[in-house]
């Protein structure tokens, strides 16, 4: 019995050798940004008709310098929102046409993996837009993650 | 912390008065053991971010069933650039191992046990320089540093070998399978470990640790 017991010490021992081997570094693989998707759509009668837009250049308020979009066509953008305000605003330049869209919103920040760091999620509270291209715009989904999701849509006119 | 230092203060006050009642029962060899806990040594030589330190103490009180005391502290701080984080607490167990190796198979004072744990922990979550940077530019911010309780529950199972060329030398293992109760619900942030439990990513986990400990006999 002794021999048993003894056998049994020495196993595990060596167990957390043996389990620190199957243990790799971890780096962080998912995508750590929490992005607010739109989809576009033109009213076909009474139906909502998914649209590509062409041209489209997207940038965000006060920050020309930097297009998200640049002339492209396309049928929905991804928006980066930001903990460093509760409100931001995005242009959209449509041909000649230019119109703005202000989210304001809720951030909640959290620690998703050592490996991965901190991420902020994000409820929308509010959007505000002017409407000389846009017809109007439906919140779908209040809760932006690093889930791809929809969360708005946009009517064009 | 005051609180560990009560729960480890009453229980082991409960062991003593226990302990003057028992002298005259037919168990070999009755005394306190006092065990250090090897694992941290182990678990700093695989993480490095991981410090900690633990103790135990444990008295046969009746023939086959030990009350046990553990005890430990543990500092997490894992360096990364986008953020500083850190846990430190105290951590306390109080519970009952049962010895379950007839008396046939049995070699003097060694048991094969299966026994019951409460765990609790008070310990420090700290969190400084979250810098989140996207399109918009750099963001920096930090949560409040936040005194945390948890608890948990144990089911362990190990053995506890005297060695033969030392007398009341003891060594041996514990596996613990731990349900934890309370301790990550947290409105600011949910803390990434739990000093005795561990990460809490999991409400039930699996841990194993070692140790050396050493049998104080009573003078009869």
């Amino acid at each position: 019995m002794k021999e048993i017991i003894y056998k049994l010490l020495i196993f595990f021992l060596f167990l957390p050798i043996i389990l620190s081997s199957c243990q790799t570094n971890k780096e962080c693989d998912i995508s750590t940004e929490s992005l607010l998707k739109a989809n576009f759509y033109i009213m076909d009668g009474e139906e909502e008709q998914a649209v590509f837009v062409d041209p489209i250049s997207v940038y965000g308020l006060g920050r020309e310098d930097s297009l998200l979009y640049e002339n492209d066509s396309i049928s929905s953008v991804f928006l980066p929102l930001s903990p460093v305000s509760e409100t931001l605003g995005f242009v959209f330049a449509i041909a000649t046409y230019k119109d703005t869209i202000s989210f304001t919103y809720e951030t909640k920040t959290y620690l998703e993996s050592i490996e991965c760091g901190f991420i902020s999620n994000y409820s929308i509270d509010s959007i505000k837009y002017t409407q000389n291209v846009i017809d109007t715009i439906i919140l779908i989904k209040k809760g932006v993650t690093i889930e791809d999701e929809d969360h708005v849509k946009i009517f064009f006119k | 912390m005051r609180i560990m230092l009560r729960y480890f203060l009453s229980s082991l006050l409960i062991i003593i008065v226990i302990a003057g009642r028992a002298q005259d029962q037919n168990s070999t060899n009755q005394g306190i053991r006092f065990g250090i806990d090897l694992s941290p040594v182990v678990i700093l030589a695989f993480d490095p971010e991981r410090v900690g330190i633990g103790a135990s103490l444990d008295y046969e009180f009746k023939p086959n069933i030990f009350a046990v005391v553990e005890g430990g502290w543990l500092d997490y701080h894992p360096d990364h650039q986008s953020y500083s984080y850190q846990i430190s607490g105290f951590y306390t167990l109080v519970g009952a191992d049962y010895n379950v190796l007839k008396n046939d198979n049995r070699v003097k004072n060694d048991i094969l046990f299966v026994g019951l744990r409460y765990g609790a922990s008070s310990f420090n979550q700290k969190v400084d320089n979250i810098t989140i940077s996207n399109y918009w530019g750099n963001y920096i911010g930090n949560f409040e540093n936040e005194q945390l309780f948890g608890q948990w529950a144990e089911i362990t199972g190990g053995i506890k070998a005297e060695l033969y060329f030392a007398k009341n030398v003891f060594v041996g293992w514990t596996l613990r399978a731990k349900i934890l109760i309370s301790g990550k619900d947290n409105e600011v942030l949910e803390p990434y470990i739990i000093p005795g439990y561990g990460k809490t990513e999991k409400n039930f986990r699996f841990g194993i640790s070692w140790f050396i400990a050493y049998r104080i006999p009573f003078k009869k």
